[in-house]
């Protein structure tokens, strides 16, 4: 229905001088113009969401290393569904890190990088160690090219702005569209010769939870000093929905069993058990030992680590349950070739659930297999439309 | 030695006997490794300021350190000199 005369009627009287400043038809085309205009760049304009978003305009406790910034490095990023709600149907447009807070000046460079994003079949608290486990059906090359480090002066927080010269900018060549769940963020860096950014450290988040391990018993043999201690694990590991790590020194090359149970109440020496021994005891009660693993101690494979012999390594993935809040067990290893038993440690895992709702794996391009962190990774802001 | 970086581990280079290696961890690892002697590894983890405060070895002057983060092909490391004090 038009609208007619009294409904004007209901607007106070215009004073006389007002009268010019009435629209004419002409003016109120141009203005519903850039109104319409304004609106659409508003929407058009990109947004941005930092993740997490407590620190959207606040640095992080903790700092992490940039792929390709001065190493051949791949970083991948799980990002939980919590953080990206407001994302749902948005095209990403671009990606950005920004430097944790330091009195210190970065000195800038370049690194070729290549980003796939996908929606992950993980999400992070069931984090795979293995890359191509984390990658979803839907993957997508968003950019490959070369990213600027910018050299960034001191910035001592606590806050730290998103300016040009904070930030490493990701800006897409293609958009990713985000359908939801727990976003990937896979990134594969090279450094560029004469280019490299030898510390530029990246914002980023550490919640700081640990588990616990104390040393049950003495190990015996070549390895590990006067005290015998070669073997060891992370506390930072001990977490629900973490991979547990534990590992162990030795002669490169020989086997090695890692063995997981219940602490023995005293030492059983491995000469009761027909080993000849002399010296080396097993801290697991034998009918106690809930599995063990048959590993090599593998050569270190850079020239100055050649000297403490080969590492062998047991990673144990934990789940992600508040059933293994508590949980204790012990883990001793045995060296096969001398043969000779490692200290034993008692652990017991972290009593709560880490709560970033991310992960980082950490490895090298080539690798197959990264370092889990379900506590510690990059702060983000995600360009988006 | 100058303070390294590139390895995403750095230090001051130089220490003396007695004292503290400070080394800033870039890299996800949790813990740092020092080799001590031939066989001999202790390990140290890292907290949330990503740095990690290592006694000095009882070992002469003039000894190199190897401090490492990481195995294999993910194996940093970083280097630091035990001077005279």
């Amino acid at each position: 229905m038009r609208r007619t005369g009294p409904d004007v009627n209901f607007l106070p009287p215009m004073p006389h001088y007002l009268d010019a400043m009435q629209p004419s038809p002409n003016h109120l085309s141009l203005l519903t113009s850039i109104l319409l205009f304004g609106a659409l760049a508003h929407a058009q304009a990109p947004s941005h969401l930092v993740v997490p978003a407590a620190y959207t305009s606040t640095d992080a406790v903790s700092y992490a290393w940039i792929a390709g910034a001065s190493r051949d490095v791949r970083q991948q990023t799980l990002i939980g569904a919590s953080h990206l709600q407001n994302l749902i149907g948005h095209p990403l447009l671009a990606l950005e890190l920004r430097r944790t807070a330091a009195n210190e000046t970065y000195q800038g460079g370049a690194a070729n990088l290549t980003v796939v994003l996908s929606t992950s079949p993980n999400e992070p608290l069931r984090c795979d160690s293995e890359f191509a486990g984390n990658v979803g059906q839907d993957a997508l090359a968003v950019f490959s090219g070369t990213v600027t480090l910018p050299t960034s002066p001191p910035a001592t927080g606590p806050s730290v702005a998103w300016s040009a010269n904070n930030v490493v900018r990701i800006a897409f060549q293609t958009p990713f569209v985000y359908h939801g769940g727990t976003l990937c963020i896979d990134l594969v860096g090279q450094p560029i010769a004469g280019q490299n950014a030898n510390w530029w450290m990246a914002d980023a988040e550490f919640e700081d939870l640990r588990g616990t391990a104390v040393e049950v018993g003495a190990g015996c043999g070549l390895y590990g000093g006067p005290q015998h201690q070669w073997s060891f694990t992370s506390e930072r590991t001990l977490l629900p929905g973490a991979h547990a790590s534990f590992w162990a020194y030795g002669p490169a090359n020989a086997f090695a069993i890692a063995a997981f149970g219940v602490s023995s109440p005293v030492p059983i020496p491995l000469q009761s058990l027909g080993m000849n021994a002399p010296g080396c005891s097993l801290y697991l009660q034998p009918g106690l030992v809930m599995s063990t693993q048959i590993t090599l101690f593998e050569p270190e494979l850079h020239p100055l680590l050649q000297s403490r012999g080969g590492v062998a390594e047991s990673r144990l993935r934990i789940p992600n349950s508040t059933g293994m809040f508590g949980l204790s067990m012990t883990t001793q290893w045995l060296d096969l070739s001398q043969p000779a038993t490692s200290n034993a440690i008692q652990w017991t895992v972290a009593s709560s659930m880490p709560t970033i709702d991310m992960a980082l794996v950490d490895g090298v391009p080539n690798d197959p297999r990264g370092l889990v962190s379900v506590h510690h990774a990059h702060v983000w802001r995600i360009e988006h439309r | 030695m100058t303070p390294q970086g590139g390895s995403g581990l750095r230090t001051s280079g130089q220490v003396a006997p007695g004292g503290t290696i400070t080394v800033d961890i870039g890299t996800a690892d949790q813990t740092i490794e020092i080799g001590v002697g031939a066989g001999e590894t202790k390990t140290y983890p890292v907290g949330p300021d990503r740095t990690a405060r290592i006694p000095v070895p009882n070992v002469p002057s003039g000894t190199v350190l190897v401090l490492s983060c990481g195995r294999g092909r993910r194996a940093r490391i970083v280097l630091v000199e035990v001077i005279a004090p």
